[in-house]
């Protein structure tokens, strides 16, 4: 049977696991190191590197150099995110023709998973000189607060790459399974994961049969080491500043030393309590005088500086405690995974908030990549008795009128699954719906993440509301979007892999959501509300149609004046709820309204 | 509901049919195993499906059976399924699938996870563990089996939903409301629990009513039941012989129609 490798495809560093026998081992790289750095640079020749090798020319070729392409995968050009590196990296990241975000590598231009997928060919290679055969069958990982466009980039990655991707795991749930697999535990525990990029906490029970049951995910796709780096890092050049009058951050060569220093200091201080950070000639001042850098950072500076990063995480995990119904208590044991929870501030948060000491036992870089490996076996062989039941870390759902998102899927819904539900169309003879299919947890659909949209059209031209339209989402094992629409009437039918929108720009995005507002598909009313808005509009329609008439009689008097006033405002005031569709608010305007067409039907009446 | 099983005309040609897309779906999926309820279910057309048959039937692509006896005989024209879809999965495994996929519109949440009224909860996560190592979508990862893959994601669906719902204190209350008291002196009856179980729901159910294995009903059991295990035989019997003399209360609604409303808001408001 073929082989199939985990690759943990981390932010800074990447790692590739097999199963040998019964137990999962992670390999070396040709230089004997067990993660490799997800670092690729193109040389002056045109040559690519990867891992350490790249790493090693990052100063003297910083331009060309990319490092945590991850917090870019599957991202808009416009997103905040995104702008926040182009301000802070030392390489050049450019706009993409489809509003992607593209990386500029001397005189060309990569897409994201182009890059990724150059540092899991790397992986791929370290595998194959490991086992001596070629390797094709991965599980690779990603954050499990990632979004279906960040897996979807991945996964395309990982083709790129020449890999059949079994599968995309959650990094938490991976370390779980590497932890519980092959022990006969039945536990409840947390998994802490501050890597280099990004930050997750899962809560899972493992019980009987093998079953690995995630509870409840949380994370920040846009938190871990680097942010740690950088807050040295802007403590160095404000101290630069202060002392010189000179900004670090305008070279580009002097800002990848610095990082290199902090990321250096960083790491030390999790052993030791001073850091001494010397970088001599690091840029001249206007006379032509070399500066050079030299300041002692200690352990409380540090995690003063970065106390507010750590108080996030805590947050986030007090968060997902609730979401999963359980206190602090109930969770047996801590799982501490990523670099970052090797620094003692991190350990002692953690035990401070399970209230107990998180568990020594796995080996923070490398469980991941072993869970991986687990997983891909246990799909292939099926022998061993492992089901992971993962969730989804978003509600999925779509946008309906007026702009409200209408999530079909929960959050921390055990995935795979599906829903369907029934909506209709919002105007009269509309023969076409848009469906706008996002991701998040906002009210206000703009403020979802956008995963795609697609149109059902040849609906049979009827009064609004009589069209049935029925939506069905399912999510995959992957994490993986497909929205489904049929309408019942004809057996019509419409789907889509949901793939990603990484292509769109702000622009269009704006515009598709615009021209869905008008366009678009309307939550199936109960029958009573039906009702409800049919005598509103009835009441409206006649109301309106007595107006001119009725205003020419009565308009002579004060009291007539103030009358028909009134009678507008009542009206104005039905119609803007019948057009939100706000049932509630419209029951309230029934007696009004009814009152009015009364009298209004009176005074027609009465005048010859 | 229609337990009739149409079988497909070898002799009609599918191209011919001029028909909507929901004929050719319904098409696709007759294989002289599903009944006309299992199809409606699965392909979504829910009670349509009955009509949509008959359409089928006049124009010579299906022929039906008017109550199912070919059941007893396997099908004429076409080999058995399981010959020539199910690569790499043995056929007892098969057919349990086939046989749980098609009692899930009659099972309720208690009896698809082979629990009493009153199981703890700790009982019902154990039974939906159980179950889901044996019906997760991955345990047929890469395999081709054709339907049984449909079959399984949707049996994963039901049983996922049952232990959401139960599990959930707001949600459980909710669903008990809606649920028909169960007869005087009757056990759960599931797919699933064994002696074994049954005997231990019995013991953990202290002062209920003396537990007593029914007698089978006497109706006719299908052929496809007869592999089963006693108890399995006689519960299958009783569900299959129910939906023939339409004796039973209608089916508790199908995830399909109502994606779960009970749990999502027992799900927030216990919180």
């Amino acid at each position: 049977m073929e082989r199939v490798i985990g690759i943990d495809l981390g932010t800074t560093n990447s790692c590739v696991a097999i199963l040998e026998g019964d137990s999962p081992v992670v390999i070396s790289n040709r230089g004997g190191y067990k993660t490799t750095p997800s670092m690729v640079a193109v040389t002056e020749v045109g040559k690519r590197l990867v891992g350490h090798i790249a790493k090693r020319q990052a100063i003297t070729n910083a331009e060309n150099t990319v490092f945590a392409a991850k917090r870019l995968i599957g991202r808009k050009w416009n997103s905040t995110q995104v702008k926040n590196m182009v301000l802070t990296s030392s390489y050049r990241i450019v706009e993409g023709p489809h509003g992607d975000a593209r990386i500029q590598l001397r005189t060309s231009s990569y897409s994201v998973p182009e890059i990724s997928a150059m540092v899991l060919q790397e992986m791929k290679a370290v595998a194959e000189g490991y086992l001596n055969e070629p390797v094709t069958k991965a599980v690779i990982t990603v954050p499990a607060y990632f979004n279906d466009n960040q897996r979807q980039a991945t996964k395309d990655a990982g083709q790129i790459a020449g890999l059949d991707v079994l599968r995309i795991i959650n990094e938490p749930t991976a370390a779980a399974l590497a932890y519980g697999f092959g022990k006969d535990v039945e536990k409840t525990v947390a998994v802490y994961d501050l890597g280099g990029g990004t930050f997750d906490v899962s809560i899972l029970e493992i019980g009987s049969h093998g079953v690995f049951k995630v509870l409840a995910t949380a994370g920040d796709t846009f938190l871990g080491g680097e942010d740690f780096d950088n807050r040295i890092l802007g403590w160095l050049v404000q101290g630069f500043k202060e002392e010189h009058g000179i900004d670090l951050q305008q070279d580009r060569m002097a800002l990848q030393r610095l990082k290199d220093a902090a990321e250096k200091a960083k790491c030390e201080l999790s052993s030791t309590t001073t850091a001494e950070i010397n970088l001599p000639f690091i840029i001249s001042n206007k006379q032509n005088e070399a500066l050079h850098l030299q300041r002692s950072l200690t352990r409380q500076t540090l995690e003063a500086l970065c106390d507010e990063l750590i108080e996030r995480t805590v947050d986030i995990c007090r968060q997902t405690l609730l979401d999963a119904k359980l206190k602090k208590e109930e969770i047996q044991d801590v799982i501490l995974v990523g670099g970052m929870t090797r620094m003692p501030h991190v350990q002692r948060a953690v035990a401070n908030f399970f209230a107990k000491e998180p568990n020594k036992g796995v080996h923070p870089d490398e469980v991941v990549a072993l869970g991986a490996a687990v997983q891909g076996h246990g799909l292939l062989d099926g022998a061993h008795d492992m089901v992971l039941l993962d969730v989804t870390p978003h509600a999925l759902g779509i946008m309906t009128f007026g702009s409200n998102f209408e999530p079909l899927i929960p959050q921390n819904t055990s995935i795979p699954t599906s829903r369907a539900k029934i909506f209709t169309t919002s105007r009269d003879d509309q023969t076409a719906v848009k469906i706008l299919v996002m991701q998040g947890e906002q009210i206000r659909a703009e403020e979802n993440e956008l995963l795609g949209e697609f149109v059902l059209t040849g609906l049979p031209s009827k009064p609004r509301g009589q069209v049935e339209i029925e939506v069905t989402f399912s999510i995959n094992a992957d994490g993986i979007v497909s929205v489904h629409a049929r309408d019942l009437a004809t057996g019509q039918e419409q789907s889509i892999q949901v793939t990603a929108t990484s292509g769109l720009t702000q622009d269009e995005i704006s515009r598709m959501v615009e021209s869905a507002k008008h366009y678009g598909v309307e939550q199936k009313l109960s029958e009573q509300a039906e009702r409800t808005l049919q005598e509103a509009q009835t009441l409206v329609a006649e109301i309106q149609r007595l107006f001119p008439e009725v205003e020419k009689i009565v308009s002579q008097s004060d009291f007539g004046r103030d009358a028909i006033s009134k009678a507008r405002s009542v009206v104005s005031q039905a119609k803007t709820a019948a057009d939100r569709r706000d049932i509630a608010a419209l029951q309230v305007h029934l007696e009004p309204l009814a009152r009015t067409q009364r009298m209004f039907r009176n005074v027609v009446a009465k005048v010859p | 509901m229609d337990q009739r099983i149409p079988l497909r005309n070898p002799t009609f040609a599918a191209r011919a049919l001029t028909t909507g897309s929901a004929e050719s779906l319904l098409l696709q999926h007759v294989n002289g195993i599903l009944t006309v309820e299992e199809l409606g279910i699965l392909t979504g057309l829910e009670e349509r499906v009955v009509s949509l048959i008959a359409v089928l039937e006049e124009k010579g692509a299906v022929v039906v059976s008017s109550t199912g006896e070919h059941d007893l005989l396997p099908p004429p024209t076409l080999p058995p399924v399981s010959a020539v879809r199910n690569e790499g999965i043995d056929a007892e495994k098969a057919h349990r699938i086939r046989v749980i996929f098609r009692s899930l519109s009659t099972l309720n949440h208690y009896e698809l996870l082979g629990v009493t009224r009153g199981a703890e909860k700790a009982e019902i996560k154990q039974a939906y563990y159980h179950l889901v190592s044996e019906f997760h979508p991955d345990r047929l990862f890469g395999k081709r089996v054709g339907e049984l893959r449909s079959q399984l994601e949707l049996i994963f669906r039901h049983v996922t939903e049952a232990h959401d719902v139960l599990m959930d204190a707001v949600g459980r209350a909710m669903y008990d409301a809606e649920l028909p008291p169960s007869p005087p002196g009757s056990v759960t009856r599931s797919l699933h629990a064994s002696a074994r179980s049954a005997a231990s729901l019995a013991a953990a159910n202290g002062a209920s009513p003396p537990i007593s294995i029914p007698p089978p009903p006497s109706v006719p059991v299908s052929s496809r039941s007869r592999e089963l295990d006693d108890a399995r035989k006689r519960m299958l019997a009783a569900k299959l012989g129910g939906g023939k003399f339409r004796s039973q209360p209608p089916p508790a609604p199908s995830a399909l129609q109502h994606p779960n409303p009970p749990s999502k808001q027992g799900s927030t408001k216990g919180t």
